[in-house]
């Protein structure tokens, strides 16, 4: 007799042909449901649960009360019971697939089984088949998580020359006999598992009283009906198998069963039968909103649903391949995207070796002749909005990063730059920029006329000095201060207007340097007579010279000096003609000298002045020129007649 | 342990596919031996022996008589070496020199045809001086006394399974061991190997115009390699075709496959327990996610990596072509267009990928999905996409409309209407190689493609809906 399991009317067959008890054909198909259903839905759905529960009484029924049924995976295929199954029957291939991986040879399930041990098991079998996908190593797979129900067993390979050792065989878990105190499995099932379960009884005998009927057709008895041929058999078998196997309705069953059982009352009558099977069928036919997997061809099968029909999918690519703009020649957008990655990363807080590596990128990168004009403003642009956001830190990664690459190569481009960013900025931002765009001017741009520097120079000179000398530090970290280099172009300005730059280089590292560099231009371009002469009094540089500098610095530009200068400047004077050899008293500066010294600070200047009026050589000689003396005793003669003291010729 | 013992294998394995590229002499193949013998040392001297064994069996690792599970791809060298010995495995003894490993690697890699004993296979052995490494005889499963061949149906699909992939098995093999090696370097804050990468990507975007195509049947393999590294070769091996349909120049088209090797390194640095969470991410955990692409892009900088390409794409490829995604970038950057492609294929790829959380969806579904919102791509690198892909992707499996199954081999002029390989008749029953059919499939004809199937998922069956966690590579719905 072939196997009537409504559920999947569907045979399957072993190997050699011959169909597969009914018991391991019910339990791999309940099997292959739930594994169907949950590529549907999600473990936690309704849908999934009822499945699940509706499987578990199906697979314990086959299974038997007290026993156990198992699952043997072999070379040859997927040993059900006493048969070896074809794996690749689409009721096995779903659980086929999931044991071979985890290399499991047996998989057994005691009837004792749940719902609930059902799911859990199909969850951890899933679980380790998922887990092997994010395995980078190689490991042996030791099932866990299953319930007591369930146990599996893992093949085991031995070596192949009879001699070799064997290994263990995992022990399985023993199945619990039934001790008949526990619930029966009709017992344990829901409301819908019964009415399906009566329902496929009920279904089951009346197909069997066809079949009868058609046993009686082949010993040349009438048939009570026409329709009862073996053709509308199967398709009733199918009709039946469709409305079970997905999202059965219980109202519908229930509606269903009414017909069965009223048929089975009657179920000696063959009209009554038929009338049940015409009923059935037009149940079964209703369709609605089954779904169902038909083979009577495509003209059944449900058309699937796209956005776009074929038609409507060609017009779409062809309207996306003339949509925006082709893609930019992927070269050049990816270094754009690239410097914007550099200086983005760099305005962070980057590590020691990216930034490292940054700075290095963006030496090659900027220094290339292919970078654009549209990159190197990206990359302004990506500098100023570190320098909006006043970020010092960031700013002292991201200027030298920009600035050193483009020095040789772009300096036009550089100066722009510093010129259009000193402008767009506050003083506050101006103040964090000040000390690289001094570094930069240090450094000085090639081929750019003076004229352009000196425009920047005029702009950093405005600084507060005292903002100024709080950025030495920052100052000395970077390339001029470093490498000792001062653009001359600084010294070809005006001092006064520089005075915050030359405090801050005579205040650090670059001192001694810079001092003798001022020194010189002041004796070269005195800015007035006074400092000509202190000039040409102080001599040689010294670096204890270079807080007077300073100060000369400052208030060149001053009508008038401070009184503790004019005190420093006299005695300076006064001390340096107070030592001056003979043989320079005769130089220009000298008479106008002590007229200084005398204006500045008459009190120090005093002995001296009446030194060189009166200082004899060899008892006779004057010491000094007459212009020195004439001077010397103009200063002295209104002292001398405040004090009542003639002058002596 | 067992980590040590994974080690030795992929260790070895490397050494062969190292010797294949290289030469003896060769730093790369030197510094595997070394650290092999070393590691080897290591452990036989914690465990009180002097013997390490790995059987073969069957296409797997076996270990006290127990299979292993791993990463197929990347052991596959070792197994098809044993196989080809016709040995069950391999068993080293103190005092082993790192010349006989050395030289084992040369073996291994130059080892072609299979040898008709085991003896022969150990007098190859012996001929080429290998002291300290012995064959073992073959294995078998306990209680299975017939060998598999004799059964039809599964040694047919074995067959049909080894014969489609025999010979692009070297470039995959290349392509996985690059982006498992530089994974590994990531976990161990070591340094990537850039040159491995270039050498893979250049390797893939210079064969010819199928070969990138071929990469792609690779979307079929037994789904149990690791998913993470899958998928960074399979986007490197869409990256490189679609570049090639917009045209891009072979030069470009390299470091573009090179750049999809290495898009995802910055996984890498995320936890795995985050980067594998089976539920919806906190937001702090998705805020750790989308630090990959940044994390990626600097670990290639710091390695000294300077290819604007390969840098962008790494940094971008999560970035929406009308700026919103991750990281987040000022006003003034510039997204391009290598990350804009990469992005198109890092969803695509994402989206119809065999993943045991998700239904695989077919390419049609995935470009209704990509299709739904126009911000999300370049649209000219999409169509480019989806004109170099078509419906069926060559490799996809298809049901017939006459119930045969097969294989699509190549694009056709229609994009419905592929060449495909017929490899299953109607009942279901997989055709012998040398007899699969080849159709090309026509417009108006009767013979049509009835399903899309991938790796016996059916079209019909819809994926659960997508959750948070997918939205990490499919990152357009918003």
């Amino acid at each position: 007799m072939p196997s009537n399991t409504a559920l999947n009317n569907e045979k399957i067959c072993d190997l050699a042909g011959q169909p597969l008890d009914r018991n391991s054909a019910v339990l791999l198909k309940a099997l292959d449901k739930l594994l169907t259903v949950g590529s549907y839905y999600s473990p936690e759905h309704d849908q999934y649960r009822v499945v699940s529960e509706k499987s578990c009484a199906q697979i314990v029924a086959a299974i038997g009360p007290g026993k156990v049924m198992a699952i043997e995976i072999t070379a040859s295929g997927m040993m059900v019971g006493s048969q070896l199954v074809d794996p690749h029957h689409r009721n096995v291939r779903l659980f086929h697939d999931l044991l071979v991986p985890l290399n499991i040879a047996r998989f057994e399930i005691s009837a004792e089984l749940t719902p609930a041990d059902l799911r859990q098991a199909i969850a951890a079998l899933q679980d380790h088949r998922q887990n092997l996908g994010n395995t980078t190593g190689f490991q042996e797979i030791k099932i866990e998580n299953l319930p007591a129900t369930v146990s599996t067993a893992s093949k085991n390979v031995v070596r192949d020359n009879g001699q070799g050792e064997s290994f263990s065989l995992d022990t399985l878990l023993g199945s619990n006999a039934h001790t008949g105190n526990e619930p029966s499995p009709e017992d344990l099932m829901s409301d819908s598992e019964k009415l399906a379960s009566q329902f496929l009884e009920i279904v089951s005998r009346i197909l069997e009283n066809l079949e009868k009927e058609e046993g009686k057709k082949a010993d040349g008895e009438s048939l009570p009906h026409p329709d009862s041929t073996p053709e509308n058999i199967k398709a009733l078998r199918e009709a039946l198998q469709r409305l079970v196997e997905v999202n059965p309705d219980p109202a519908d069953l229930a509606r269903l069963i009414e017909h069965a059982k009223r048929a089975l009352d009657l179920s000696h009558d063959p009209r009554s039968v038929d009338l049940v099977f015409s009923l059935l069928k037009k149940e079964a036919e209703k369709g609605g909103d089954w779904k169902y997997r038909a083979r009577e061809g495509s003209a059944n099968k449900p058309k699937k649903e796209y956005r776009f029909t074929l038609e409507e999918l060609t017009r779409e690519i062809s309207e996306l391949e003339t949509a925006g703009r082709a893609p930019d020649d992927p070269g050049p957008s990816s270094l754009s995207s690239y410097l914007g990655i550099c200086f983005h990363l760099l305005g962070g807080d980057p590590a020691e070796a990216l930034e490292t590596a940054l700075e290095l990128s963006l030496m090659e990168a900027l220094t290339d002749r292919g970078v654009t004009k549209q990159d190197l403003d990206l990359c302004s642009a990506a500098v100023a909005a570190a320098a909006l956001k006043k970020n010092q830190a960031a700013l002292d990664r991201v200027l030298p990063a920009f600035c050193r690459p483009l020095r040789k190569t772009r300096p036009n481009y550089l100066v722009k730059f510093w010129t259009g960013l000193w402008e767009a900025l506050d003083t506050e931002c101006r103040e964090l920029v000040w000390p690289h765009l001094v570094n930069e001017l240090m450094l000085g741009f090639e081929d750019i006329p003076d004229e352009v520097t000196e425009q920047l120079w005029v702009a950093v000179g405005q600084l507060d000095s005292r903002v100024a000398l709080t950025q030495i530090s920052r100052l000395e970290g970077l390339t001029a201060l470093l490498e000792k280099t001062v653009c001359p172009s600084l010294m070809k300005l005006p001092l006064n207007p520089m005075y915050p730059v030359h405090l801050v280089l005579l205040k650090s590292t670059l001192a001694a340097l810079h001092g003798p560099r001022v020194h010189e231009h002041l004796c070269h371009n005195p800015p007035n007579d006074l400092i000509e002469i202190l000039m040409k009094s102080l001599g040689q540089y010294e670096p204890s010279y270079n807080d007077l500098f300073l100060a000369l610095i400052k208030q060149s530009g001053a009508d008038s000096i401070t009184p503790e200068l004019r005190g420093r400047v006299g005695r300076h004077i006064s001390r340096a003609l107070s030592r001056l050899p003979a043989s320079r008293r005769k130089e220009e500066w000298v008479g106008r000298a002590i007229g200084w010294a005398y204006k500045l600070d008459p009190k120090i200047a005093l002995p001296l002045l009446t030194r060189v009026r009166d200082e004899k050589k060899f008892i006779f000689f004057k010491a000094w020129p007459r212009d020195c003396r004439e001077m010397a005793a103009k200063c002295l003669s209104p002292v001398e007649v405040s004090n009542g003291v003639e002058g002596e010729e | 342990m067992e980590s040590h013992f994974s080690d030795l294998i992929i260790l070895l394995a490397s050494g062969i596919n190292q010797r294949r590229m290289y030469f003896d002499d060769h730093p790369k193949v030197q510094a595997v031996s070394h650290e092999f013998t070393t590691r080897l040392r290591g452990m036989i001297k914690d465990n009180g022996s002097d013997e390490f064994s790995i059987g073969v069996h069957s296409g797997k690792f076996i270990r006290q008589g127990k299979y292993l599970v791993g990463p197929s791809i990347a052991g596959r060298s070792l197994i098809e070496f044993a196989e080809l010995l016709g040995c069950g495995g391999f068993s080293f003894r103190l005092p082993l020199a790192m010349v006989d490993v050395a030289t084992f690697f040369r073996v291994g890699a130059a080892q072609k045809d299979k040898l008709a004993n085991l003896e022969d296979a150990r007098a190859l052995f012996a001929a080429n001086g290998i002291e300290h490494i012995e064959l073992t005889v073959s294995l078998r499963e306990e209680g299975d006394m017939e060998k598999a061949e004799g059964g039809p149906e599964s040694a047919a699909e074995a067959d049909f399974m080894a014969a489609d992939f025999a010979p692009l098995l070297d470039v995959y093999q290349a392509l996985y061991e690059t982006v498992s090696t530089n994974n590994l370097s990531i976990s161990r804050n070591d340094e990537v190997d850039m040159s491995g990468a270039r050498t893979s990507g250049e390797k893939l975007a210079g064969s010819s115009d199928m070969g990138a195509m071929d990469v792609m049947q690779f979307m079929r393999y037994p789904d149990y390699d690791s998913y993470t590294i899958g998928h960074s070769v399979r986007v490197a091996a869409l990256s490189a075709m679609v570049g090639r349909e917009l045209g891009w120049s072979p030069e470009s088209l390299a470091e573009l496959a090179t750049a999809g090797l290495v898009h995802d390194l910055g996984k890498g640095r995320v936890p795995e327990e985050i980067l594998f969470k089976a539920g919806k991410l906190t937001p702090e955990e998705m805020k750790i996610v989308q630090s990959h692409p940044a994390a990626g892009a600097q670990i290639l900088m710091a390695s000294g990596e300077q290819s604007p390409l390969i840098i962008s794409s790494a940094w971008g490829h999560h970035i929406r072509e009308d700026g919103r995604g991750y990281p987040v970038m000022p006003e003034w950057y510039v997204h391009s267009s290598a990350a804009s492609l990469i992005h198109v294929c890092d969803v695509f790829e994402a989206l119809t990928a065999v993943r045991p959380y998700k239904a695989p969806m077919s390419p049609r579904r995935a470009f209704d999905i990509m299709l739904k919102d126009k911000g999300v791509f370049h649209p000219r690198i999409l169509a480019a996409l989806i004109r170099s892909t078509g419906l069926y992707p060559p490799g996809s499996e298809v049901m017939l409309s006459d119930q045969r199954k097969a294989v699509v081999v190549a694009r056709g002029r229609e994009m419905d209407c592929p060449l495909v390989r017929v490899t299953h008749d109607p009942a279901g029953l997989p055709i012998a190689r040398s007899n699969q059919p080849a159709i090309q499939l026509k417009n108006g004809e009767e013979l049509e493609i009835e399903e899309f199937l991938v790796v016996g998922v059916t079209e019909e069956n819809p994926s659960r809906p997508l959750q948070e966690e997918d939205l990490i590579t499919c990152d357009y719905f918003s």
